[in-house]
C-alpha cells in the first residue's frame, strides 16, 4: 500500500529538486554576473561624467577669463601674476603636486553678480580675477576631514574695488592678498566655487618670440617657486631650456594660455583620506582613477 | 489543449513541467534578461558620446592655434601662420593631410622636440602635473611626430574635415571642399595660394569626427582613406575662422 500511495504523491523527487536547484542556481549565476558587470560599467560612467563635468566648469571658467583678459601696454604695472603654489594640505599627506596662484584682470561678464547697467552698477569694466586650489570642505568651513577635498576657487573682485585696490599695481599679488585678507571678500568662501576633486592644473604660457629673424611660439610651465608675471613693458619667467632664454621671453608677447588638469573621482578621494600610498603606489591610484583634460586658450592682442 | 495536457498528466499521475513550459519560462527569461541589458548599454554609450563632443569642443581651439601656429624653422616651409593655415584648410580634402586633434601624454622632463612640444610618455611614471601632463595637439596624417603620439593617447582621438564658408546670398554657404574662394569679384576667383588671397580672414566650417581605431596604420592606410572619402556624420560641427 505505501510505495503505491508515494507514486501517486504530489511530492518532488530528489532528482527534480536537484535539478531544478542547479538550473535555479545557473540561471542566478548569470543574473548576478549581468547585474554586477552592468553596475560597474553604470558606476564607472556615472564617474567619468562626474569628472567630465568638474572640468568642464574648470576649463569654461578659465577660457571666457581670459578670453576677455585684460592688458595695457606702456608701463610697469602687473597685469597678470602666476606662482607655483599647491594647496599646502591634502588628504592623509597626499598632496596635489602642482597648481598655480593665478591672478590677472579681465572684462567678465560676470561683475557686479551679471547686473551690468544696473543699480548694483557702480562703473568700470576691469575686474581682478584669481584662481586658487585649496584642500576642504567645500560647504562648510568646519575643519572636518571626512567631507574635504580638493576644490578650486575663482575670486572675481568687481571693477570699482578692483580700480581702488589691485588695478595699476607693481606688485599685484600683495595688493590681491591685501584685498582678500578680509573675510568678506576671501576667495575660498562658498560663492567663489567652481568645482572640485581638482587633483592638479598646471598652466602653460605660450608667448610668442623672436629669435634669428624668425617669429616663433614656446611654451612656458612652472615648477617650485617659479613665477610667471607679465607687466605692461615685459615679461618675466624662467627660461625653456634649449628654446628660449629668459631675455627672449621678456621681450616676446603672451598669445594663448593651456590649462592641463587632473580631475579625481570621488571614490578615489575618499580612497586618499584613508589609505597611505608609496610614491609608486600613488602614481598607479592615481592613474588609474583620474581623468585628464586640457584647452588651449587665446587670449586677446595686446 | 490546455484541458488534454491536465487530463494526460493528470491520468499518468505525473506533475512536472514539459518540455514545451520548460522552453517557454527560458524563453521569457532570457528576454528579460536582454532587457535588463539593453537598458544599461545605450545609457553607458550616451555618456560616451556626450563626453566625446565635449572634448571635440574643447579641441576646436587647438586647431585653429596649431594650424596658424610656427615652430622653430617652419618659416622656410611658410612665411606666417596664415600660409600654414590656408595650406591645411585648402588640402585638408585628401585623407593624406587629414587632420588629427587629440590629447597626449607627455613627458615633462624631455626636451622640447622640433614643433617645440613635448615628448610623449607611453607608460604612466610618476605624477600628474610634475613628471606628466596632457597636451593637445592637432596634427596631419604625414606628421612624423604622430607615431609616437598615439603610443601616449588619453582620452578619443578624432579627424576633422575643413570646408570654407563663401558668402553668398548675402549669408555664409559651404563652399567646395579643397577649394579656397576669393570674396566676389576678385580676380583670381579661386585663390591657389595665400598670396592669391584677397580677404584677410578665412572663415570655414570644420566637422569632427570618431576614429575607430588609434593605430598609426590604420591612421595611414588605405581603410581609413576610404572611410575618410566616404563619412558624413559627424560627431561635432563647429564654424571657426583664421586671420593674416
Amino acid at each position: 500500500m505505501k510505495p503505491n500511495s508515494r507514486k501517486h504523491s504530489n511530492g518532488f523527487t530528489l532528482i527534480e529538486l536537484l535539478l531544478s536547484m542547479v538550473i535555479t542556481t545557473i540561471i542566478i549565476s548569470i543574473l548576478v554576473t549581468v547585474t554586477v558587470v552592468s553596475l560597474d560599467i553604470w558606476n564607472r560612467s556615472r564617474a567619468e561624467l562626474r569628472a567630465s563635468n568638474q572640468g568642464k566648469a574648470m576649463i569654461e571658467a578659465m577660457s571666457a577669463d581670459f578670453e576677455s583678459m585684460v592688458v595695457r601696454c606702456g608701463n610697469d604695472f602687473q597685469w597678470i601674476f602666476a606662482e607655483f603654489s599647491p594647496p599646502a594640505d591634502g588628504p592623509n599627506s597626499n598632496l596635489s603636486p602642482n597648481a598655480l596662484n593665478l591672478i590677472f584682470f579681465s572684462a567678465a561678464t560676470d561683475r557686479y553678480n551679471g547686473q551690468i547697467g544696473e543699480g548694483a552698477d557702480l562703473g568700470g569694466d576691469i575686474s581682478n580675477i584669481g584662481y586658487q586650489l585649496t584642500y576642504k570642505d567645500p560647504i562648510s568651513d568646519e575643519d572636518v576631514d571626512n567631507y574635504k577635498t580638493f576644490v578650486l576657487y575663482r575670486k572675481i573682485i568687481d571693477p570699482k574695488p578692483t580700480f581702488e585696490n589691485t588695478l595699476g599695481r607693481v606688485d599685484l599679488k600683495t595688493a590681491f592678498e591685501t584685498y582678500t585678507a578680509n573675510p568678506a571678500n576671501a576667495v575660498d568662501s562658498m560663492e567663489n566655487f567652481v568645482c572640485e576633486n581638482v587633483y592638479q592644473f598646471t598652466v602653460k604660457f605660450h608667448v610668442d618670440i623672436l629669435k634669428n629673424n624668425q617669429t616663433f611660439s614656446v611654451g612656458v610651465s612652472l615648477e617650485d617657486n617659479q613665477q610667471f608675471i607679465l607687466t605692461g613693458d615685459t615679461i618675466t619667467s624662467p627660461a625653456v631650456t634649449g628654446r628660449a632664454t629668459i631675455e627672449e621671453i621678456a621681450a616676446g608677447r603672451l598669445t594663448a594660455v593651456e590649462v592641463s588638469l587632473t580631475v579625481l573621482t570621488d571614490g578615489a578621494i575618499k580612497q586618499l583620506r584613508g589609505r597611505n600610498f608609496n610614491d609608486d603606489q600613488l602614481s598607479d591610484f592615481i592613474a588609474e582613477n583620474s581623468y585628464q583634460y586640457s584647452k588651449i586658450i587665446s587670449v586677446p592682442s595686446y | 489543449m490546455k484541458a488534454n495536457i491536465h487530463h494526460s498528466r493528470k491520468s499518468s499521475g505525473k506533475l512536472g513541467f514539459t518540455l514545451m513550459e520548460t522552453v517557454i519560462a527560458i524563453l521569457v527569461l532570457a528576454i528579460l534578461l536582454t532587457g535588463f541589458l539593453t537598458v544599461f548599454t545605450p545609457a553607458a554609450q550616451g555618456i560616451k558620446k556626450s563626453i566625446s563632443t565635449q572634448q571635440a569642443d574643447r579641441l576646436a581651439s587647438t586647431l585653429v592655434r596649431d594650424m596658424s601656429r610656427l615652430y622653430e624653422g617652419e618659416t622656410n616651409t611658410h612665411p606666417t601662420g596664415f600660409d600654414k593655415a590656408f595650406n591645411w584648410i585648402k588640402n585638408g580634402d585628401q585623407p593624406a593631410n587629414a587632420i588629427f586633434v587629440y590629447q597626449y601624454r607627455a613627458n615633462r622632463a624631455s626636451s622640447p622636440r622640433t614643433d617645440g612640444t613635448l615628448a610623449p610618455m607611453d607608460k604612466i611614471q610618476g605624477k600628474p602635473g610634475i613628471d606628466y601632463i596632457v597636451q593637445s595637439v592637432a596634427r596631419r596624417a604625414n606628421d612624423t611626430l604622430l607615431a609616437a603620439d598615439l603610443e601616449a593617447l588619453v582620452g578619443p582621438i578624432f579627424y576633422v574635415k575643413m570646408t570654407q564658408l563663401v558668402v553668398e546670398n548675402n549669408q555664409l554657404e559651404l563652399g567646395t571642399p579643397g577649394q579656397i574662394s576669393n570674396p566676389a569679384g576678385e580676380i583670381p576667383a579661386i585663390a591657389n595660394l595665400p598670396a592669391d588671397y584677397k580677404d584677410a580672414v578665412i572663415t570655414f566650417s570644420t566637422t569632427f569626427h570618431r576614429v575607430p581605431s588609434a593605430a598609426h596604420a590604420y591612421l595611414t592606410g588605405p581603410a581609413f582613406a576610404k572611410k575618410f572619402d566616404s563619412e558624413a556624420k559627424p560627431i561635432f560641427t563647429r564654424n571657426l575662422a583664421v586671420r593674416r
